[in-house]
């Protein structure tokens, strides 16, 4: 197995106030296969910065994962990719973006649609969404099937609210990053 | 005051002026004794149905094609759209004079598209129930509303002991006469959903939904009202409470329109708040995080 150097890269600027002490090629691989570096991983438990940096890139990649599977399902044209990524990028530019649980983001959603469809409403269209979203096996939502999750909340508000609320809903949805599994 | 809703509430308030207005012609209609102002009355009814299809054509686009709920939209849509006949036909009528000369037989007409009407309503409300107990709503009831539901079906066989003094119970047609008779039944209907209704909006626990729901039943039960107190023998002899009855079945028209005016705002808050989140979702993010926090205190 190749040993890596344990020090950052030599050579790497500092700039808006991002730590770039490795190569971006390294940041990539070490996203890949953690386990692989352990000169990186080991760097991790004491940079702040790049554990920050880490921290970001995972939730972009959950986002881009999540976006994708979203884009297949509805077979996006070219202008609404481009929104995606829109998003993305406004999210890694405002620093903004937070990972949630499954059960956060179900309340925050149900937040968004009570001044719609009511308490009441907003509570039978999420709970049969989430009944349609997970497998007979699972009982509790996960950020796996928040995708699922969010196009049958979206169907389900559809079909009484009309189609704006049931684009507010994906919108919604599919903007926030939720924690894997 | 939100930018995106100024027009809407522009219309609203001209829908409130319409109903104030209407509400004083037809109550005030005796007044000076042997004159008729209703001819202006029928053109504000035709303006409030008019308001109405607007919006709902507008609705039922927000639905997708094949929908029980687009569905709904679609049939009072239609029902506003006779209405609209209906009204510009009396308009005519009294502007012509018929309702002097051919009472019993041109003017006696307008039962096809009254009772049109009633029918796509009550096909609408039934669609719109089908709707929401796709969702496990308005399926359960309490003894309340079972009280409710007698209440409204006791002024059937009121209204049907009375109908010699309906519009067109003397028509020479007696196709007309026929569908004059079913009018109680054909009202007692929508207005039975009423329960139905009210019941859905007490479990969606408010939401602008639920506002729309409130003006629909509104317009039902008053206008259920006002048939029994436009046939009522009783009710004549209090003529200031025969105008305050007739005055409040004339305001009801109006909210009819209102009901679609506040369905609709739903649609437009939601699109400005999905192309919001289009354009800044971290913002808005935080934003709903924000009210979930003020929700939780």
């Amino acid at each position: 197995m190749q040993r890596k150097n344990s020090r950052p890269d030599s050579g790497r600027r500092q700039s808006d106030g991002v730590a770039e002490h490795f190569a971006a090629a390294r940041w990539l691989e070490y996203l890949d296969n953690p386990g692989a570096d352990d000169a990186m991983g080991s760097h991790m438990g004491g940079c702040e910065k790049c554990r920050g940096l880490l921290n970001s890139l995972i939730a972009v990649r959950t986002q881009l994962a999540s976006d994708a599977t979203c884009i297949r399902a509805a077979a996006a044209g070219p202008g609404e990719i481009e929104a995606i990524l829109e998003r993305c990028l406004s999210g890694i530019r405002t620093g903004s973006r937070k990972i949630w649980t499954a059960a956060e983001a179900m309340l925050l959603l149900s937040v968004l649609v009570e001044p719609i469809c009511g308490r009441g409403a907003a509570r039978r269209t999420i709970s049969l969404a989430r009944h349609r979203s997970t497998p007979p096996s699972e009982t509790v939502l996960s950020g796996r099937n928040w995708p699922l999750f969010i196009s049958n909340l979206s169907e389900t508000m559809t079909s009484i609210c009309g189609a704006a609320a049931g684009q507010l809903v994906r919108q919604a949805g599919f903007s926030m990053t939720l924690q894997e599994g | 005051m939100q930018p995106h809703l100024a027009p809407l509430n522009h219309v609203r308030l001209v829908m409130w002026t319409g109903l104030a207005l209407s509400a004083c012609l037809v109550g005030f209609h005796r007044w000076p004794p042997g004159h008729s102002i209703m001819s202006a009355e029928q053109l504000l009814y035709v303006a409030s149905y008019g308001f109405a299809l607007w919006f709902f054509v507008r609705i039922l686009a927000d639905h997708a094609s094949g929908s029980t709920m687009r569905l709904a939209w679609m049939m009072m849509a239609w029902s506003a759209g006779f209405s609209i006949v209906r009204h510009a036909f009396e308009f005519v009528s009294y502007a012509a004079g018929w309702n002097t000369t051919r009472l019993y037989t041109l003017v006696s007409l307008r039962q096809i598209p009254i009772v049109l009407s009633l029918v796509c309503l009550t096909v609408g409300l039934l669609a719109m129930w089908a709707s929401f107990a796709a969702l496990g709503m308005g399926i359960r009831f309490e003894w309340t509303d079972f009280a409710c539901a007698a209440v409204i079906l006791a002024f059937v066989p009121l209204i049907i002991s009375s109908r010699e003094n309906m519009l067109d119970a003397r028509s020479v047609w007696p196709l007309i006469r026929h569908l004059q008779s079913a009018s109680p039944v054909l009202l007692a209907a929508p207005a039975l959903l009423v329960v139905v209704l009210h019941r859905i909006r007490q479990e969606m626990g408010g939401g602008q939904m639920a506002l729309a729901l409130r003006f629909v039943i509104a317009f039902l039960l008053l206008r259920l009202i006002a048939l029994l107190a436009g046939v009522s023998a009783v009710i004549h002899e209090f003529p200031i409470g025969s105008a305050l009855l007739q005055a409040g079945g004339a305001a009801a028209v109006w909210l009819f329109p209102m009901f679609a005016l506040e369905r609709w705002q739903m649609t437009v808050a939601a699109r400005e708040l999905a192309r919001r989140y289009d354009s800044n979702p971290g913002g808005e993010l935080e934003n709903l995080v924000a009210q979930s926090e003020d929700a939780g205190r």
